[in-house]
């Protein structure tokens, strides 16, 4: 049994079945007859697959080593850095996402990234999860993970929808304009449409979680030999957190960027549809 | 060139305009110094060629654009004096296209101003006005034909009772007999109201049709301005005589 400082859990360790790279080989096997099936059928995705198995087995393993290295440093800093260095590949890869990709969109993602995920960061790892210290590594940089990898998807679908939307859409707000409503009022539908974009998955999502399949950190955590009953708690919180960290971001991303395509005199910025 | 009689209502000084690039960098200028007066209660037609820049002069007098340079005052007072919301709902743009939202004609009518409710006589009485006084307040209004569409514009912006009413285009879209229906609505409405109307048009009949006084705008430059029987029947510029000349007229 083991003891987490901050609040008295206990895992059976000796529930937790080890595996070796060599016990992988059987999983390798799957993966080996779907090659030899396209190989046969000819279906031609065996080249991929292939790179596909072996980024798999080096990203992972080198993350492996890697987290297990930052889990022994214990420094603070270290944590801080990655989770930056982190935030700014979300941004980047949340901009490439969007249609049009003026520069300052990136400090309008970044902004909105850094205060949904920092509020839920902290409501999750202060007030819910509770551990001590709140950089602990093993706790903050897999949460972390997964409040920005869910709030870059929102904010990305967010941004993609809203200026598809601005397009489309350019003659109802040049009419709602022109009949005197604020650019605000003017764009509410598509603030909505790109709201909903943004935040549906996750809903989605939360409607079917437990019925088709047990989501993965319940997967994991029953799997580690933690009790099914504490397992489903922390995949409740996963799930809130979620949902907070994609809607926060998408809501203050969607706001942000709107006011990019509106003067402050209720014009629209035409040129940049 | 024709000077307004009676009270100035909107000026034009020396106004400039650029379309921005994508990068929101200006270059070429798609007005240039355009001086223009116009009188409260006048009829105005700014015809020209297509790309001559008359949407864009449309678009400076209720502020959808600003200006980059030169003046534009409503009133002796410049636009940027007056809260650009109530500007608008004063100097009333109508697009080209008509815009219909999903729904009923009431739902569109409304649409005019969300907060204000208007009464079912309020409603149909600009219905009436723009000669759609037989339709049902709950008909859908996709229903409607592309011309009874851009009536139902000018009834919503006339719910609104604008001093001034921008017309972009009216018609565009339609054959020229019902386009003439659309601006005799536009004719009669301004008798009735007295406002001051500003319609852009590259077809000449409309604006003839219409009357009141007629100006030309060629790349971005106004060339002639005169009251409508002085410029069609003796226009005094090589410009006028080439546009009425060149023009193409739907049979």
């Amino acid at each position: 049994m083991s003891a987490i400082p901050g609040r008295c859990i206990y895992m059976a360790n000796d529930f937790i079945q080890q595996i070796t790279y060599i016990d992988l080989i059987w999983s390798f096997g799957l993966v080996l007859l779907l090659g030899i099936i396209s190989v046969v059928e000819g279906l031609r995705f065996e080249r991929s697959l292939g790179i596909g198995v072996l980024r798999t087995v080096i990203q992972l393993s080198l993350v492996g080593y890697f987290l297990k290295w930052i889990f022994h440093l214990r420094l603070m800093w270290v944590i801080l850095i990655i989770m930056a260095v982190m935030t700014v590949v979300a941004v980047r890869t949340a901009q490439g996402r969007l249609k049009k990709k003026y520069s300052e969109f990136q400090w309008l993602l970044a902004v909105s990234l850094v205060i949904g995920c920092v509020i839920t960061t902290y409501v999750v790892t202060h007030l819910v999860v509770g551990v001590k210290p709140w950089w602990r590594p093993e706790y903050l940089l897999p949460l972390f993970g997964m409040i920005l990898g869910n709030g870059m998807t929102g904010v990305a679908l967010a941004g993609e929808r809203l200026q598809s939307e601005l397009e489309h859409r350019k003659l109802e707000i040049e009419t709602l304009l022109a009949l005197g409503y604020s650019s605000h009022d003017a764009s509410a539908n598509i603030r909505r449409d790109a709201m909903r974009a943004g935040l549906m998955p996750t809903i989605n999502s939360m409607m079917i979680v437990g019925v088709v399949q047990l989501p993965g950190i319940m997967s994991g955590q029953i799997l580690s030999g933690v009790d099914p009953t504490l397992a489903v708690k922390y995949q409740i919180m996963v799930m809130f957190m979620i949902a907070g960290s994609s809607g926060i971001a998408s809501w203050i991303f969607t706001r942000l960027l709107l006011g990019r395509y509106f003067t402050s005199a209720h014009q629209l910025r035409y040129w940049m549809m | 060139m024709h000077k307004p009689v009676g009270q100035t209502i909107i000026q034009l000084e020396g106004v400039t305009y650029s379309h921005p690039d994508s990068k929101g960098m200006k270059s070429q200028s798609t007005l240039k110094n355009i001086d223009l007066e116009i009188a409260e209660g006048e009829i105005v037609s700014i015809i020209g060629p297509s790309g001559s820049g008359k949407s864009t002069l449309l678009r400076l007098l209720n502020r959808m654009y600003d200006p980059d340079g030169g003046f534009i005052k409503y009133r002796g007072k410049p636009l940027s004096e007056y809260p650009v919301l109530n500007l608008r709902r004063e100097i009333l743009l109508v697009n080209q296209e008509p815009f219909i939202a999903p729904g009923t004609i009431a739902d569109n009518l409304r649409m005019a101003d969300k907060e204000k409710i208007f009464t079912d006589d309020e409603m149909h009485y600009v219905l009436a006005s723009v000669n759609l006084e037989d339709k049902e307040l709950k008909l859908d209004s996709q229903r409607l034909s592309v011309g009874e569409k851009h009536r139902l514009t000018l009834a919503r912006a006339f719910l609104l009772k604008p001093k001034v009413l921008l017309l972009d285009e009216p018609a565009s879209s339609l054959d020229l007999q019902r386009a003439r229906g659309v601006v005799d609505t536009v004719g009669s409405l301004h008798e009735k109201l007295n406002i001051t109307i500003i319609m852009v048009t590259h077809r000449f009949r409309l604006a003839r049709r219409l009357g009141g006084v007629v100006a030309l705008l060629v790349d971005g430059v106004i060339m002639e301005k005169a009251l409508s029987d002085e410029f069609f029947n003796a226009p005094k510029t090589d410009e006028a005589r080439r546009f009425l000349e060149g023009q193409e007229e739907d049979t």
